[in-house]
Order: structure tokens, then sequence, then C-alpha cells
């Protein structure tokens, strides 16, 4: 891919800035990357571990708040401080924040939506909904590692489960 | 000292019997982060609401009866050695060591279960187990979720799950490490390729040092250098070495990510690159019995040699020594110690044990007689009752 800034070299750093809690991704040459340093008043987010297989090939991630003010109204925690170290206030942070979290999630976690387990799950078709697709998600893992024998028992129970959904929502029309 | 009662009995984990590939797995451990919904998370509470918290969580333990089989300890109450004891038996990240007000844990009577509270997140559910036993830890931690959850409301949302002050523990909140010994691939020099191995499976494989970890939770875990030599771990495993640096050819896998996939796929990707890894590790093994007999048995009978005759051991020798003795235990050169025992020695050479000894027995000060102590305990596993 070509540089985004001068469209003449290679662009193989990924340059990430967030202005007002909007988030622009671009890919730079290294040329680019550092005349744009020299010149910006910011700060840098930690790099990335180099041990995640996809981003091997990504030199450095390097992200800039420029001109955020935003700080969370519950706990006063300022954004940028969030984006510089990772870490969040509370949790009405990831209401007040939830566009620029959800890209520096996706950089450090590679997804942003949860497949686990659910808290207060009270409504018993909820959770059998949601043992489906914990147990549909471990046969994907599972097909893949070519377990077939295991793949085969979660398929039954799979199966168990859609019966049981089934049964239930029958009884409540 | 207040948490004497923990020193009279060794922790379930410890006696190794029951888990699979025990042989190969010293130790798994199962940490689950939860947060309490109505107040700000851990680094941003301040000293009274860290308080709160604790007093509400240890409320629920109450209620639910668990302060009658086990204990809680009020970190800021205990001595440095205590902390440093409670972190050289995994019950707590070594950041606690030097904790502030609010911090406490709670463990269970077996010490396979610990409950920390006010770290990374209000509350960590931590299970240990002997062995490859991942799922065990995992259905133990879930259940106790469950019975805290049924009380406490924890902070969730549907898009990132289970919310927590850091991003790289959001979803899941599930930090597994698995504990390995690895002496066969360490001389073989599979390392590199284990490591790759690892990383295709969104897998970190990780040395293990001697040491505070160097990637602490919290920043003020770096300001406190600790000199005092022992196996301490934080949230997301031991203090991290590159796989050539690593002490006593023990080795951590833990899962990198906690978003994205259910608490099922991550333990089964981690057990499945745990096992391949142990399979590896046996068939080296017993490449080295078939067709390097003779230079492994010399390993195992210095080693045995060492362990009964020298008198002064520091902790990194008796981490290798300790190495080449398990190698021998698990090959059948050695018929008169029990991975048990080994397990054992290695908590018991750490430096806040060796010091809890000091007070008991009247025993070593220095630096020369921890190596003096340690070189007894070495000898003293060729005599134990345990065997």
């Amino acid at each position: 891919m070509l540089c985004q800034k001068c469209h003449k070299r290679s662009g193989t750093i990924r340059y990430a800035e967030v202005v007002d809690g909007r988030v622009t991704d671009q890919f730079w040459c290294t040329e680019c990357l550092a005349q744009q340093r020299s010149g910006d008043v910011g700060f840098e987010i930690s790099e990335i571990s180099p041990t995640r297989p996809n981003r091997d090939a990504i030199h450095s991630v390097v992200s800039r708040v420029v001109q955020s003010q935003q700080t969370c109204p519950a706990c006063d925690t300022p954004l940028q401080r969030i984006v510089e170290s990772n870490r969040v206030g509370c949790t009405t942070c990831y209401e007040t924040f939830e566009k620029p979290l959800s890209e520096l999630v996706n950089r450090l976690q590679n997804n942003t939506i949860h497949t686990g387990k659910a808290a207060h799950l009270t409504d018993a078709r909820t959770q059998l909904r949601s043992d489906l697709r914990s147990k549909r998600s471990l046969l994907r893992s599972v097909l893949k590692a070519e377990n077939y024998e295991e793949a085969a028992m979660l398929r039954d129970e799979i199966r168990s489960l859609e019966s049981g959904l089934y049964i239930s929502e029958s009884g409540a029309d | 000292m207040h948490i004497a009662p923990l020193l009279k009995q060794d922790p379930t984990w410890q006696q190794g019997s029951t888990g699979v590939h025990n042989d190969v797995v010293i130790l798994c451990d199962c940490n689950l982060g939860r947060n309490l919904i109505d107040f700000p998370f851990p680094a941003q509470c301040t000293s009274e609401e860290r308080v709160a918290v604790e007093s509400r969580i240890v409320a629920v333990l109450d209620q639910l009866n668990l302060l009658a089989s086990g204990h809680y300890f009020r970190l800021p109450e205990l001595s440095y050695s205590e902390t440093q004891l409670l972190a050289e038996r995994q019950l707590i990240p070594h950041a606690l060591t030097h904790p502030v007000s609010g911090q406490g844990v709670y463990v269970s009577q077996d010490q396979s279960l610990s409950i920390i509270v006010n770290d990374e997140d209000h509350c960590c559910i931590r299970v240990l187990t002997s062995g490859l036993q991942l799922q065990d830890g995992w259905a133990r931690a879930s259940l106790m979720d469950d019975t805290l959850g049924a009380i406490l409301d924890f902070s969730f949302s549907p898009k990132f799950g289970f919310l927590s002050q850091n991003l790289s523990h959001l979803g899941t909140g599930l930090l597994c490490t698995v504990l390995l010994h690895l002496p066969g691939c360490a001389q073989r020099n599979e390392l590199p390729e284990l490591r790759e191995l690892a990383t295709s499976l969104d897998i970190n494989f990780r040395g293990v040092g001697i040491g505070a970890p160097s990637s602490g939770s919290r920043a003020e875990a770096s300001a406190h250098a600790d000199p005092r030599q022992a196996l301490y771990s934080n949230m997301d495993g031991f203090a991290p070495r590159a796989p050539h640096e690593s002490e006593g050819d023990l080795f951590q896998l833990s899962n990198h990510s906690t978003l994205g996939r259910t608490e099922e796929e991550l333990l089964f990707q981690l057990k499945q690159c745990a096992t391949t890894i142990i399979e590896r590790e046996e068939g080296i093994r017993r490449q080295m019995r078939d067709n390097e007999g003779e230079i492994l048995s010399d390993r195992v009978e210095r080693a045995r040699a060492l362990a009964l005759k020298a008198r002064l051991v520091p902790f990194d020798e008796s981490m290798s020594l300790l190495s080449s003795l398990r190698l021998g235990v698990s090959l059948g050169l050695i018929s008169d110690v029990s991975l048990a025992a080994l397990n054992g020695t290695l908590i018991q050479c750490q430096d806040a044990h060796v010091e809890a000894h000091r007070i008991r027995d009247e025993g070593p000060v220095g630096d020369q007689d921890r190596k003096r102590f340690r070189a007894a305990l070495l000898k003293a596993q060729f005599f134990s009752p345990n065997n």
C-alpha cells in the first residue's frame, strides 16, 4: 500500500489520530511519520505486543490525541489519558467514549464484541440462547482443530439445546 | 503472624498427584476479573470508595458463609513478609505486596481459591489447580462468579462484556496461565518453534523469571523494585522472560485476548496449545532416555549429589537443581523423591518462606543463611515423609 500522505513511498506504519473522539486510520511511510512527529504536540500510546500474529507486519502503531479535551462526566477521566494508558476510569467512560474505545479495543484484542458468559441472566430463554451461542462458537474452534469426536458431541448438545429453545418458545406462545 | 493458619497447611495444588500431565504441568491458574457497577474502577477509586467496595464484598462472603471455611486478610494489616508469602503461594499478585487501604484477599481453606479485592478489578477470582486442569479451574471460578454475581451487581455491557479498567482484560475477564516444565524442549532448542506455535493460536509463550513481574499491573508496582527472590505473578502470568532466559526450565502459556471468544473457546485453545507442547516434551524425554541415557543420568545424578551435599544454594541454582530432579523423577531415574515434595520445595525455597522458617526456628538471617537453609531443604526432601 502506498503512503496515504505522500503517495510515493510504501505505507508500512498505521497512523491513528483521535480528534474530538473520532478516530481516523491511515497507513504512512516512516519518513512522513518522522516529519509529523517532529512538528506535533501529543503523545504515543504503548506499542502493541509483537507476539500478536496479525500485527507482525505492522512495525508500530502510533496514536495521537491532538485536540480532544473530553472527560468522562462521571469520573472526570480525560479521553487522552485513556488512550495513553489503555485504562478506563469507570463504567460511564465506556458509554461516553464508545466509539474511540471500540477502536482501541479492536487494536488491542482484535475484536469488539463479547460472546462469552453474560451477567444477570434471569430469563431461562436468554440463558439458552447464550449457551447456544457459546457452543456454536466452540464448535467452530473444535472443527478448525480437526477434533471431530468432540465436534460430534458438541453438535448433539447444540441440537438438544435448540430443541429446548423451540419447546420453550412454543410454550411461551 | 496473621497468616499463620496458612503456613500450617500446604496448598492443595502442591500435591500435584491429581492433575493430568502433572510431570510437565506444575500449575494452572484461572483469573476472573469483575467490577461493581456503582463504583469507579479501582485505580480511580478514592481510599474511602475502596474501603466501601471491600466492606461490601466481605459482607457477601460472610453472607455466603465462606468466611467460616477460609480466611479474609486485610492486606495493609499484614507485614511485608506476610504479603510476600501470599504472593509466593500465588494467592495474590505481586503488586499487592505493597498494599493500599481497601485491598485484601480471601483464601479458601485448601488455598486453591482466592478472591483478590481492589487490585486491577474490584474482585478477582483466582483458582489454582495442579496439572492441566484448566476446565476444573474455570468451572470453580465460574461457580464462584455466579454465586457472587447473584448478590453483587457486576459491571456488564452486552457489547463489551464484563467491564474492566484494563482494556486488555475486557469481555470475559478470564486470564489463564499454565506453568510448564520443559527441560527437554529447552535442551533441544525447540523454544522458538514453540513460541511460533503459541503465537499462531493467539497464546503467549514466555519464559519465567525470578523477582517482580516487569509488566506489572500497575505503574506503582514497578516503583517497588523487589530484591527478594521468588516466583511472583500478576493477573497475566509470572515475571516474563525471553524463553531462552527462563529459570529452571519453567515456561508459561497464557491467553492473549479476553474478548470475542467464549470462555470455553479460550480454554480450548490454551489447552490445545499446552497439550501439543506437552506431547512434544514427553517425546523428547523418551528419546533422551532411550538414546542419551548416560548424559541424562549424569545430569540427574549430579543434581541429586548437589542436592544432598551442597551447603549453600542460591535461589536460581535451586530452581536449576529442582528442574533436573523433576526430570529424573518423571523418567523413573529417581524413586525416593515425589513430584509433590519437589513442588513443595519450589515454594519453600522462596525468600519469604525461608524468612517464615527463620521466625519459627530462630534460624538464618542474611543472604548466606538463606542459601544454607535452601541447601538443607533440598537435602531434606530425600527424607520427606511425603515420598
